[in-house]
């Protein structure tokens, strides 16, 4: 009884302490209802007006334009956006969910910096430009000296995420369903966090996360969230002790670590198969057991935050340590899609967004695809 | 070029330094196999010996090292080939594979292969056809009908390479950033990462063949530095050798470029390096360049591969080990040019 009560105990203090830091991130909102219009914070600390709820929006950070996306169950009101936005729409699900993306202007950067193409951006009209706030003054400078209202965001961890998704929601004027996204992701997370409590530390696999393959081996360091994923999933980073950002390393690199899992990231086209069939990673215990992943796409790529990061956790918890979290990955991703995206999803659409195909071959991955199925 | 007061000493200590090089290589990484082991892998096919080692040192050794070693000395002596061939072509020391074009050609048809298809043989037949491309574009710069003289062939390279460049730098502009841009980086700052017996053979038939040709043109090669003039009285035909050469020289490039993306420095330094030690007769240069490029490669590549965790890519490496070495050596050249 004690041990329950401790348990719920813990688990009400990690969703205390999520609500908490979502409260105290960058993004302090007050609303002004009888001018109809909020006033907010930015990520840059910058004291912001906007209007009541945004109709011309422009998206320069890549993952934001499917946030709003979640949050406003419409991609109407997107003006423009990355060119990289719109690649990953297309070859992810949302593109077929909201087909309508294909009509929004891209070319909103100068190229694939960070840097607007202020002119083009101009004749969009937009009413509120939302731009990365994590690369110096001069990005978001531009945008302001044309007299446009910037909104600056950080991206990166789970905070990070949680700040910029309750400012979208201002933005669209529907702050009850981003505060919904980021409570469901904290609950989740309270979940897994209670679930793997105790776990001792030989009990967590070793895992690498390969950002990429194809070309050079890049690994996702300490801190990243990628980092933050596999700790919560149960298991172990095996490039922890790399700065946080991505970094290349060599084969070698690869056989001294010797990770008992790897995860093939988004950023790249690599499958298990091609893996399997290197010969130069023969002796990895991940190889030997064909425990090599490809993380899965949705909405958005499951590696970076998103709005889908709670699947993403429950998919790295099922893959880690199956059966310690009480949850049925399918189930949840017809849940969160209802909730996210206002659609349905079939078994062939949830086998495409888990890379069946590709994964059906590594370890354990029947617990999530279904033998039965094609 | 006391160097060559012992020829004999000279050429074996080169040999015996290259040998010595790639044994360190092939026993230094991140994963510790002892040199001795490392012997007994390699000579087990030869002999019949105990087996005393793992598996996985075995595979370390032979899957993941020998590749990348032994592509590491191609394309080290191929660049540095290219780069004193080219020198004494052009009749001038600062010249190399990326001042006529032909690196950035390469890397141009490399990377648009990358931006269209990823990695995979595309970059291979990209790098060719950009190479090639990047040598007909400088040719036909060239006057019709006469024999192109060595400034305008050079003017020609660096026009074309500048134009080359200039898209290079425009597709990376354009590469998505989340998928193709960091690899398309790396790929560019030249890498051996990739190393692995099908690029190796691709690698080391060009440059075996392509070389065998630079190689024995090198006394042709010794007239064209006297200047056109002279080698037509000589009874060399200026424009016909220097189009051969050219097309030996791209075709080495352009399998370099292939297997490892663009890989500085080498090209230009190492000759330079190898004529204070041997001078300027393209019979001794051209051997010596070979063999001393071999040996600068393997030991920027084995510094790319084992200084951190994460692996340098190594042009980066061969620009930070060659300059304050190429700088010594120069100083010391003019110190001795001042003495005597």
């Amino acid at each position: 009884m004690f041990k329950i009560k401790h348990l719920i105990s813990k688990q009400a203090s990690l969703i205390h302490a999520t609500t908490i830091a979502l409260l105290t991130t960058h993004a302090i909102i007050l609303f002004s209802c009888q001018a109809r219009a909020a006033e907010v914070t930015d990520q840059r600390g910058k004291a912001l007006s906007l209007p009541r709820a945004v109709e011309r929006a422009v998206f320069l950070p890549m993952p934001a334009p499917s946030t709003f996306i979640a949050i406003d169950q419409d991609e109407r009101r997107i003006a423009g956006m990355n060119r990289a936005s719109a690649a990953a729409m297309r070859d992810g699900i949302l593109g077929r969910f909201f087909p309508g993306f294909a009509r929004i202007a891209t070319g909103v950067t100068q190229g694939n910096t960070m840097l607007p193409n202020v002119e083009q951006i101009l004749t969009l009209n937009p009413d509120l430009v939302v731009q990365w706030a994590t690369e110096g003054d001069a990005p978001i400078a531009m945008l302001e000296r044309a007299g446009l209202r910037v909104m600056g965001i950080r991206y990166g961890g789970q905070a990070e995420m949680a700040a910029y998704t309750a400012l979208l929601g201002v933005a669209a004027g529907r702050e009850g369903r981003a505060a919904e996204i980021m409570s469901r992701q904290a609950t989740r997370q309270a979940q897994l966090e209670l679930a793997m409590a105790g776990l001792a530390a030989r009990a967590r696999p070793g895992v690498l996360y390969l950002n990429r393959y194809n070309g050079a081996l890049s690994v996702g360091g300490t801190d990243s969230y990628i980092d933050f994923c596999i700790r919560l999933g149960g298991g172990r980073n095996v490039a922890a002790d790399l700065p946080r950002g991505g970094r290349t390393v060599t084969v070698e690199q690869v056989l001294v670590w010797n990770p008992d899992v790897i995860l093939l990231g988004n950023f790249d086209t690599a499958m298990p198969a091609d893996l399997y069939a290197d010969p130069r990673l023969r002796a990895v215990a991940a190889v030997r057991d064909r425990r090599v992943y490809r993380v899965p796409l949705g909405g958005y790529r499951w590696d970076p935050p998103s709005q889908e990061s709670a699947l993403a956790w429950t998919w790295i918890a099922g893959l880690l340590q199956p059966g310690r979290l009480d949850a049925d990955l399918r189930a949840d991703i017809r849940d969160w899609y209802r909730f996210l995206y206002g659609r349905p999803v079939d078994d062939a659409d949830i086998d495409g967004i888990l890379f069946a195909a590709g994964n059906r071959g590594s370890a354990g991955y029947d617990r999530f695809v279904g033998a039965q199925r094609p | 070029m006391t160097a060559l007061r012992h020829p004999v000493l000279f050429w074996s200590g080169l040999a015996l330094l290259l040998a010595g090089l790639t044994l360190y290589a092939l026993a230094a990484g991140r994963y510790p196999v002892p040199p001795a082991r490392v012997v007994a892998i390699l000579s087990a096919g030869l002999f019949d010996t105990a087996r005393t080692w793992s598996p996985t040192e075995q595979m370390v050794v032979l899957v993941v090292r020998l590749p990348r070693v032994l592509m590491a000395i191609t394309t080290g002596a191929g660049l540095a080939l290219c780069g004193a061939a080219l020198q004494g072509v052009f009749r001038n020391p600062l010249v190399g594979p990326q001042t006529i074009g032909l690196s950035a050609g390469a890397s141009l048809g490399g990377v648009a292969a990358i931006l269209a298809w990823g990695f995979g043989p595309g970059v291979t037949v990209g790098a060719f056809a950009g190479a090639a491309g990047a040598l007909a574009a400088v040719l036909a710069m060239q006057p019709r009908g006469r024999v192109a003289p060595v400034l305008t062939l050079v003017l020609a390279g660096i026009v074309i390479g500048a134009f080359c460049s200039a898209l290079v730098g425009f597709i990376t502009f354009i590469a998505d950033p989340e998928t193709k841009l960091p690899a398309l980086v790396f790929w560019l700052l030249g890498s051996l990462a990739t190393a692995g017996w099908p690029g190796l053979a691709l690698a080391a038939a060009c440059t075996l063949a392509a070389g065998a040709i630079v190689l024995a043109m090198r006394w042709r090669i010794n007239l064209l530095s006297l200047g056109d003039d002279e080698a037509r009285a000589l009874g060399c035909a200026p424009g016909r050798d220097r189009l051969i050469l050219l097309t030996a020289i791209c075709i080495i490039v352009a399998a370099q470029v292939a297997v490892s993306g663009v890989i500085g420095w080498v090209g230009l330094v190492v000759p330079n390096l190898a004529r204070l030690l041997v001078g300027a007769d393209h019979r001794r240069l051209l051997p010596a360049s070979v063999l001393i490029g071999a040996a600068f490669m393997l030991v920027a590549d084995t510094l790319a591969r084992d200084l951190t965790a994460a692996e340098i890519p190594v042009g980066i490496v061969t620009a930070v080990v060659g300059t304050p070495v190429f700088a010594l050596l120069l100083h010391r050249a003019a110190a001795r040019g001042r003495a005597a």
